[in-house]
């Protein structure tokens, strides 16, 4: 890969990684440069989507190794620029994701946000695949609860 | 009932930020100097092995041909001995110093 070809992938991937580390951990901008600098120095050579699942995977483990070493809960920014419709709607879903566990909210982001299936979520968040459905259920349950009660 | 995937649909989409193409140039710079300090870290070790695998080579054959030279100059043992400790300390210090 030349760097033509770097500036590319990250100008096209970084605001979709972005989005997803702003939602597992605080320093966002951070854990997102050094996704980027492990998959150049680990030299993959996948291509396509595959190439971005790689990206998400790393940047999983970068956010998971965070909560280890901080081992709390750490409160995250609610603040998203606003879309068309109903503002409070979005608002109301950050802060109920928000109140999640962080690996909840990988696997709630990967598949209701970023649109991958159970195994492939299992895969980039390094759960297995047998757990994944369960902790995916609970995990919603969980977010409309907290949407819910935000709604009463 | 909320409907969760219909939340998440209305979500706004990722951001492009304006300094991205920047930061791209700076990780890819921090990858190149990374790989070149692993590259002369690596041809090191590769220096250090070859001076003691030399110097292992020097300490053997200084053992085996001190030896055989005095001894055919019919000296005496305790100098022979004394030569092959010598040779043997100038060997194992070159190898120490590699």
């Amino acid at each position: 890969m030349n760097e033509a070809e770097f500036e590319t992938l990250f100008c096209e991937t970084a605001p979709r990684l972005r989005r997803y580390l702003a939602r597992l951990c605080v320093d966002a901008d951070d854990l997102l440069q050094e996704t980027f600098f492990r998959y150049l120095r680990a030299g993959y050579t996948v291509t396509g989507e595959e190439r971005t699942k790689v990206l998400f995977t790393i940047a999983t483990n970068l956010a998971r190794n965070q909560w280890s070493r901080k081992r709390e809960h750490t409160p995250l920014e609610e603040s998203m620029p606003a879309p068309p419709g109903d503002p409070t709607a979005r608002i109301d879903l950050i802060a109920a994701l928000n109140k999640l566990a962080p690996r909840e909210r990988a696997l709630i982001w990967l598949t209701c946000a970023e649109g991958y299936g159970h195994d492939e979520a299992a895969r980039i968040a390094g759960v297995g695949r047998a757990s994944v459905r369960v902790l995916l259920f609970r995990a919603r349950r969980k977010l409309m609860r907290f949407l819910e009660d935000e709604d009463d | 009932m909320i409907d969760l995937d219909q939340a998440f649909a209305a979500l706004p989409p990722p951001l492009s930020d304006s300094s991205d193409a920047g930061k791209a140039r700076h990780i890819w710079l921090r990858a190149r100097i990374a790989a070149i300090v692993d590259d002369d870290g690596r041809r090191s070790a590769r220096v250090t092995r070859l001076r003691m695998a030399s110097a292992l080579i020097a300490i053997i054959a200084a053992d085996a041909i001190v030896p055989l030279l005095l001894a055919s100059a019919a000296a005496p043992l305790i100098a022979i001995l004394g030569a092959l400790a010598i040779t043997h300390a100038a060997a194992s210090l070159a190898l120490l110093r590699a």
